[in-house]
C-alpha cells in the first residue's frame, strides 16, 4: 500500500514536473506578456493622411513567428486586414484612409499565442506629407526671386524647409517657411545658377511630427551668360586701364609743366617756423612768403591777362657772321635763340 | 436727443454683429496662441509634483468647448522657483482667458464632466491639450484661408 502511494507520489511529481518544464521552455522561447521588452516595437507612419504603415522588425529576437496585429481607437480591437510580409512571416500592417483618425489615440497590439504587447500613439505626430511639387521660380524684379510650390495637404498644417545655393556655393542655405507656399530671395545675380529644393513636415499647428517629407525635385534659375561677354573683357582689361593710364600720364605732364595747375591742385604749405618772416621780410605778403612766385601770384588773379612775349629777329650783323661761317639757315638761329621768359620777373632789363 | 438714441442703437447693433464676422480668424489666432502657451508651460510645470490632473482625451467634436473649459480650469501647479512661478502665472492667466466660440449654442450638448476624465501627470495633461488644439486648428483651417491675404492686397 505504502509502495503504491509512493509510486503514485512519484508519478504525480513527474506529471506536475513535466508541464512545468514545458512551460519554462515555452517561457524561454515565447516570453509572457509582462516581458514585453522582447516584443518588437511597432513603428507607424501616416503618409499624407492617405494611408498608414505600421511595421515591426520581424527578424529580431526570438519571436520569429507570425505575430498578429490588433488596433483600435475607442471601439473594440480589430485585426489588421492587410498584413505586410517579410518572407513568410508578418512584419507590418497597411491601413487605408478609413482606418486613420490622427486626432484620437491610436492603440496597437501585437499578439502571439499566450501573450500580447500594447502600444499607444498619437498619429498626428507621425504624419509624413508628400514632397512638395510643381516648384516654380521667377524673378519679381531685377534682383529678387520668388519660389512657389504646391503641397498635397492643408497649407496651415505644414512647415517647409527651403534650401538653395548658387553654383559658386558649396553648401545649402536653409530657410524655414510656415504655412505659406512661397519664398522670396532678394539680391540675386542672374549670372549665377541658383538651385532650389523644398521639403515639408506636419508641424507645428496640426501636429508635432519630426519626420520630414522627401525633398522636392530641384528647380534652377539664372546662369545667364551675357551675349556681349567676349567684347566685355576687351573693354575691361585693355581699354579701361589704357584710358586710366593715359589720363594719369596727362595729369602728371600737366602738373610738372604748369606750375599754376600744380599750385591749384597741391597748394604749398609754408613752414610755420619762419612765421616771423611773413611780417619782417615779406611785409605781410602771404603769397611771396609761402613761396609762390610773383608772376604766378598775378596769374591767379581773376582779372589776369597774360603778358605777351615779344619774339623778334636777331640783328642783321649776327646773321652775316654766321653766314660767313657757312652754316645752314636752320642752324643759324639755334645757338642764339632763347625762349622768352614769360614768367620772369624782369623781362626787359 | 434723437441723434444720441440713433448713435446708441448703431453702436449696440454693431456690437452684436462685429464678433460674428471676425470670429473665425480670432478663434484661429487664439488657438494658435494657446498652442504656444502650452509649449511654454511645458518648460515651467513641476514634473515632480505627484498631483494628477483630470485630462480630457479623445474628445468628441461637439464636446470640444467643454473639454477646453476643463483644461482651463484644471489646478496646475508651478515650480517652487520664484522666476519660473512668475512666468507660470502670466501663462496661466493667458490660458484661462475665454475663447471666442463659433456660435452660442442654444441647447448645450451632453458632455462628460471635468472630474470624470482620467487623471494624468501634468506633462501628459499638456500633451492632450496640445493635441486637442491642433485638432481644432486643423478642422477650422478652411476659414482663415478664405480671409487671409498674403500681403499683396494691402
Amino acid at each position: 500500500m505504502l509502495l503504491l502511494l509512493a509510486l503514485l507520489g512519484v508519478a504525480m511529481n513527474l506529471v506536475s514536473l513535466t508541464p512545468q518544464r514545458s512551460q519554462d521552455t515555452m517561457a524561454d522561447f515565447l516570453p509572457m506578456s509582462t516581458a514585453s521588452a522582447t516584443f518588437p516595437n511597432v513603428q507607424c507612419w501616416v503618409f499624407n493622411v492617405e494611408f498608414m504603415n505600421c511595421t515591426w522588425d520581424s527578424s529580431s529576437g526570438p519571436q520569429s513567428t507570425n505575430l498578429t496585429l490588433y488596433y483600435w481607437y475607442r471601439d473594440p480591437p480589430k485585426e489588421c486586414s492587410q498584413y505586410l510580409f517579410a518572407g513568410a512571416i508578418t512584419s507590418g500592417c497597411w491601413f487605408g484612409r478609413e482606418d486613420i483618425d490622427i486626432y484620437n489615440n491610436f492603440n496597437v497590439e501585437l499578439r502571439a499565442p499566450g501573450r500580447h504587447f500594447k502600444q499607444e500613439m498619437k498619429l498626428q505626430d507621425l504624419v509624413i506629407p508628400w514632397a512638395p511639387d510643381n516648384l516654380t521660380v521667377y524673378s519679381v524684379n531685377d534682383s529678387q526671386l520668388e519660389l512657389k510650390w504646391a503641397s498635397s495637404y492643408k497649407a496651415t498644417c505644414l512647415q517647409h524647409l527651403v534650401q538653395y545655393k548658387s553654383d559658386i556655393d558649396s553648401s545649402w542655405t536653409e530657410q524655414y517657411v510656415h504655412q505659406r507656399q512661397q519664398f522670396g530671395l532678394p539680391s540675386v545675380d542672374e549670372h549665377k545658377l541658383y538651385t532650389f529644393r523644398v521639403r515639408s513636415r506636419f508641424r507645428p499647428y496640426c501636429g508635432n511630427a519630426q519626420q520630414w517629407s522627401q525633398w522636392s525635385p530641384v528647380v534652377q534659375w539664372g546662369g545667364r551668360r551675357p551675349r556681349e561677354r567676349p567684347s566685355l573683357p576687351v573693354l575691361e582689361t585693355v581699354l579701361v586701364p589704357l584710358g586710366l593710364l593715359t589720363g594719369f600720364i596727362f595729369l602728371i605732364t600737366m602738373l610738372t609743366r604748369l606750375e599754376r595747375v600744380w599750385v591749384v591742385l597741391m597748394p604749398r604749405i609754408p613752414s610755420l617756423n619762419s612765421l616771423d618772416d611773413l611780417v619782417t621780410t615779406h611785409q605781410g605778403n602771404f603769397s611771396t612768403w609761402s613761396g609762390v612766385s610773383k608772376g604766378l601770384a598775378e596769374s591767379l588773379q581773376p582779372d589776369y591777362s597774360e603778358r605777351l612775349c615779344h619774339v623778334s629777329e636777331l640783328p642783321q650783323k649776327a646773321g652775316a657772321q654766321s653766314e660767313g661761317s657757312g652754316g645752314s639757315p636752320c642752324s643759324q638761329h639755334n645757338p642764339y635763340w632763347a625762349p622768352p621768359p614769360c614768367y620772369s620777373l624782369d623781362p626787359e632789363p | 436727443m434723437e441723434r444720441i438714441v440713433i448713435y446708441c442703437l448703431v453702436i449696440i447693433f454693431s456690437g452684436t454683429v462685429a464678433p460674428k464676422h471676425s470670429s473665425p480668424i480670432r478663434r484661429q489666432t487664439r488657438m494658435v496662441q494657446l498652442l504656444q502657451i502650452v509649449q511654454q508651460l511645458k518648460t515651467c510645470m513641476n514634473d515632480t509634483d505627484p498631483a494628477l490632473l483630470p485630462t480630457p482625451d479623445n474628445v468628441e467634436k461637439h464636446c470640444e468647448e467643454s473639454a477646453i473649459k476643463c483644461f482651463q480650469e484644471a489646478p496646475l501647479t508651478p515650480y517652487d522657483d520664484e522666476e519660473k512661478k512668475m512666468r507660470f502665472d502670466v501663462l496661466i492667466k493667458q490660458l484661462r482667458r475665454k475663447l471666442p466660440w463659433r456660435e452660442a449654442k442654444k441647447t448645450k450638448p451632453k458632455c462628460p464632466s471635468c472630474d470624470s476624465f482620467e487623471k494624468k501627470p501634468p506633462q501628459e495633461f499638456l500633451d492632450s491639450l496640445r493635441s486637442l488644439l491642433q485638432k481644432m486648428i486643423s478642422y477650422d483651417q478652411h476659414h482663415p484661408h478664405h480671409h487671409r491675404c498674403h500681403g499683396h492686397c494691402t
